[in-house]
């Protein structure tokens, strides 16, 4: 039994080998990932997470655009944009604005770095294996890069009547999206649970 | 396997091996420079955006209106500096606190007299301003002040100040009774031009005035000097005076809101005057520009007749030039003479008459002495017969006035300097004359017995004027054809009438002989009367007659 | 492949769809992985009810979405309510076409694209059709994938709707069909995750 290895998606069993020294291996069948290389190192997910953590941190501190028309001047805040919905009574989509765009990203690299600092020195973080579930789960909500393609647009028609004047706060989510995508892909399941050393299928 | 070592190559065995290279771990991967940079770019950021923050001050308004945080802008010269970024009431609710973000270049301006006020649409004495904040929203504005002191918190004004600090110019002191329809932004005027504004007033301590502070921009203010007047050119001047009605105004923004003029008195000595001097506010031009007069002298007058249209102000005119003013008009109770009395107090000023000495040298205080000059002046003319005399100054007004001129025919009289104020000679003019013989005839007209002709008289002309009127109309029905009747009627009236006629004539007889023809006259008129009547009824009997009659 | 391939169905093995670990199948009625212990079941509870349920919905939802006014643009002279398409016409007739075409194939095709696809899946799976499997898995992950690109005009909304509130000028008042279509894309997303992708290859 501990021979055999489950394809999660379509269900069909391999022969357990061992981890590739290099890239993943994949489902025969369905071509799904199945394992990854077992020499990657923690360090670039800890040092893109901890990129990450100071881009939130800017992306949400400051401006993310201002609007000049008439003499007349607004600006928000990645909080803001979502809090907007929010005054205007939409409160239900204010939240999925709010969780998307700021709650999941969030969890995604505060749990991380919680999870795999510990790793790192070698010892195991408190609630490690409800925490690496939660990544995974929480990871598919977080839509930075479809918040910044949709700030685009809504800049596109803004700029038709106004000056627009991008903030601090965009170019951090832009620089976020990068990190966030290059540690997700560095992070998959099967990666995290073999730097646990618990790995293998 | 060894082979035959060749001549000149080491022995196999003592070849080396070639060494693995060893894998240098590096302790730090490169990975982590990026971090650091991230890091340190996010420093530098905050690092950045706290230096350039600026400062957050305080500013205290009685209400909120029109700000909003986040939104509303803070502008010098209307140059953005700032941006409110919170509102909340104070603990003791009777302000709001309004916490702004002043840009760091900007916070030199942030001093002690500093002023902030929020621009938006007003209304007020100089215009309406801050249209502009309907389209982009209100906005505060500041006036940089010229205190060393820094500051945080602030007092904002509730209107903009009138006067911005560095504006050129000086301010002065007014004193005046009446505030008139003054406020705080009423003009001031130089020539017509405005050259300044009201900026503030105050009831003086007691009631008793109002002070004002009114502001002359340059370059009016140096025309400002000793000798300048100020006086209220408020709305219209309208003066109804023995001259006739005279109007004036200064512009039509000084009738609506109401306005100060100045001017230089005419042959004043121009000496310039510091800022914050006080002048008198007078009410009007005349009184603004009376030359100040050095001496007075006070004299009481008593007239005939009546005093209605003489007031208080009326000028005493010596052949029509100004040589005085009446002061006061009284009624007095002679208990002595047991008759009323009206004493008029008038000022006169000798000034104005130069007198001459016999040679041609003029009669001055110099020569004479203060007291006496005017005194003998006015004797002397008194001698030759100047007297008063009221006189109509204005007919549609009925407005009065004292004239001064000499009759040479008057009686001799003096002046009694001994009583207080000394008492000037009156004459009295000829319309009183002509009012008691108006008065006569009406009297002499009054005494005829209108009431006494013969009543009967009156009815006979009427009945006899009724009559002719009647005949007139049956004329006209009738086309030539006459009835014997009525010839005989009017044979009969023409008879009668000639009887009349006689009686009336040269050998006319006596009044009760009248009387009995007047009798047969109202019988005839009757009688005919009543023929019209009937043929009026049967305008066939004119042909047939009267039923009854042979034709 | 061979229709007697070994799944885990058939070797009586179970994997954890969190940690990918295989184990054997206790049968019992709750089980848990023994290394990062969430819950395993063999196949996806209620897999092809609760998709279908939630694509329903989303589809029901589809048509206020587009239909409604997704924003209201109020100025001095004017107020403008545009629904989805209407606000891709106005990008078009403004010059930015790039864009327009970006919203029009995130807000309206896609999704479109999304409930069709699912429902071929729910199809194809439900009656086990046997051809074109590996197209339809790969037809799943791509739907898995471009899920989340359907926020992009609630994104673009809120912004402008956060923006825009410049009283005496101008405002932008969030619609209905904004809420509706945020519905439909939430609907789709928990239909995907409700989805089993071996359904897709099972055959009994």
């Amino acid at each position: 039994m501990p021979l055999v290895m489950l394809c999660p998606a379509c269900d069909l069993a391999h022969r357990r080998t061992a981890a590739p020294p290099f890239g993943r291996t994949r489902c025969v069948r369905c071509h799904k990932p199945l394992q990854v290389a077992r020499n990657t190192t923690i360090d670039t997910a800890i040092a893109l997470a901890v990129c990450a953590s100071v881009l939130m941190f800017l992306a949400n501190v400051y401006p993310l655009v201002a609007m000049h028309v008439n003499g007349a001047s607004r600006q928000t805040t990645l909080i803001g944009a979502a809090l907007g919905l929010y005054d205007q009574h939409y409160k239900m989509l204010a939240v999925l604005v709010f969780l998307t765009i700021f709650v999941a990203p969030l969890l995604h690299v505060v749990t991380l770095l919680y999870v795999l600092v510990p790793l790192w020195i070698g010892r195991s973080a408190y609630g490690q294996n409800f925490l690496i579930r939660l990544i995974t789960r929480v990871r598919p909500w977080s839509f930075t890069e479809v918040f910044l393609l949709g700030t685009v647009v809504a800049l596109v028609r803004l700029a038709k009547f106004a000056h627009v004047v991008p903030g601090i706060a965009l170019w951090s989510c832009v620089l976020l999206m990068l990190c966030l995508s290059a540690m997700t892909s560095r992070t998959s399941s099967e990666q995290l649970w073999q730097w646990t050393g618990r790995g293998g299928q | 396997m060894t082979e035959p070592a060749t001549p000149g190559t080491p022995a196999g065995d003592e070849l080396p091996a070639a060494e693995p290279i060893p894998s240098t771990r590096r302790r730090i991967p490169l990975i982590w420079t990026l971090p650091v940079v991230v890091v340190l770019a996010g420093a530098f950021v905050v690092i950045h955006e706290k230096l350039a923050q600026g400062t957050s001050i305080e500013i205290r308004f009685h209400n909120a209106e029109d700000l909003e945080p986040n939104k509303t802008k803070i502008r010098y010269k209307d140059v953005e500096i700032g941006e409110v970024s919170d509102i909340h009431v104070a603990k003791d609710r009777k302000e709001v606190i309004v916490t702004a973000m002043i840009h760091r270049d900007a916070s030199e301006y942030l001093v002690d007299d500093t002023s902030f006020w929020v621009v938006r649409p007003r209304v007020s004495a100089a215009g309406i301003t801050g249209l502009g904040t309907l389209v982009s929203g209100a906005y505060i504005s500041v006036d940089v002040g010229k205190s060393a002191n820094e500051s945080k918190r602030f007092v904002g004004l509730d209107v903009p100040p009138i006067v911005t600090a560095g504006q050129p110019g000086r301010e002065f002191i007014l004193h005046t009774d009446d505030l008139g329809s003054l406020s705080i932004g009423s003009l001031v005027f130089y020539r017509h031009i405005v050259a300044g504004q009201v900026v503030a007033y105050t009831l003086d301590p007691g009631g008793s005035g109002v002070t004002l502070k009114v502001f002359v921009n340059a370059p009016f203010d140096a025309f400002v000097a000793a000798g300048t007047r100020f006086w209220q050119a408020s709305g219209i001047d309208m003066s109804l005076s023995s001259d006739g009605i005279k109007l004036r105004t200064e512009s039509l923004t000084s009738i609506l809101q109401g306005g100060v003029t100045f001017r230089a008195l005419p042959g004043s000595a121009f000496t310039p005057v510091a800022g914050d001097t006080a002048f008198t506010l007078y009410s009007d031009e005349d009184r603004a520009m009376r030359p100040i007069e050095t001496e007075i002298r006070t004299f009481v007058m008593y007239f005939r007749g009546s005093l209605r249209g003489l007031s208080a102000g009326a000028p005493v005119e010596l052949h029509g030039i100004g040589v005085g003013e009446v002061r006061s008009v009284d009624v007095e109770y002679d208990r002595d003479a047991a008759a009323l009395r009206f004493p008029v107090v008038v000022d006169l000023y000798p000034q104005r008459i130069r007198g001459r000495k016999a040679g041609g040298t003029r009669l001055t205080a110099a020569t004479e002495g203060p007291e006496t000059a005017s005194r003998v002046l006015i004797d002397s003319l008194v001698a030759h017969g100047l007297r008063a005399e009221l006189k109509s100054g204005n007919l549609l007004t009925g407005q009065k006035y004292v004239d001064l001129d000499v009759h040479s025919e008057a009686p001799a009289e003096a002046i009694w300097w001994k009583e207080q104020p000394a008492v000037f000679p009156t004459t009295s003019n000829g319309l009183d004359e002509i009012q008691d013989s108006i008065a006569g005839i009406a009297r002499k007209l009054n005494k005829v017995p209108f009431d006494q002709v013969s009543y009967r008289l009156i009815s006979t002309m009427t009945a006899l004027e009724q009559t002719l009127k009647s005949m007139d109309q049956l004329m006209q029905h009738v086309d030539g054809t006459l009835a014997p009747q009525i010839q005989a009627t009017l044979a009969e009236a023409q008879g009668a009438l000639k009887n009349a006629k006689e009686l009336l004539g040269q050998d006319a007889p006596l009044q009760s002989d009248l009387g009995a023809t007047l009798l047969q006259l109202s019988r005839a008129a009757k009688a005919v009367t009543g023929l019209v009547e009937y043929l009026e009824r049967h305008p066939e009997s004119l042909l047939r007659g009267k039923p009854g009659d042979s034709q | 492949m061979s229709a007697r391939a070994a799944t885990g169905r058939s070797l009586g093995l179970l994997v954890c769809l969190d940690c990918h670990l295989t184990m054997r199948d206790v049968r019992a009625t709750q089980m848990r992985c023994p290394r990062c212990h969430a819950r395993i079941h063999e196949r996806k509870p209620y897999s092809l009810a609760l998709t279908t349920t939630l694509l329903v919905l989303a589809a029901v939802l589809y048509i206020p979405a587009n239909l409604l006014p997704v924003m209201d643009t109020r100025t001095l002279i004017d107020d403008e309510s545009d629904t989805i398409m209407s606000g891709v016409l106005v990008l078009l007739h403004s010059g930015s076409w790039p864009i327009a075409m970006l919203v029009f194939v995130a807000s309206i095709v896609v999704p479109l694209l999304k409930i069709l696809s699912l429902g071929v899946l729910i199809y194809s799976a439900w009656l086990r059709l046997p051809n074109g499997r590996m197209q339809r898995s790969q037809l799943y992950r791509a739907v898995e994938f471009i899920g989340k690109w359907s926020m992009l005009d609630i994104y673009a909304i809120s912004l402008l709707a956060t923006l825009v509130q410049v009283q005496s000028f101008a405002s932008i008042i969030v619609g209905w069909g904004a809420w509706a279509f945020g519905a439909v894309v939430v609907l789709t997303l928990l239909a995907t995750h409700a989805f089993d992708e071996r359904l897709l290859w099972d055959t009994r």
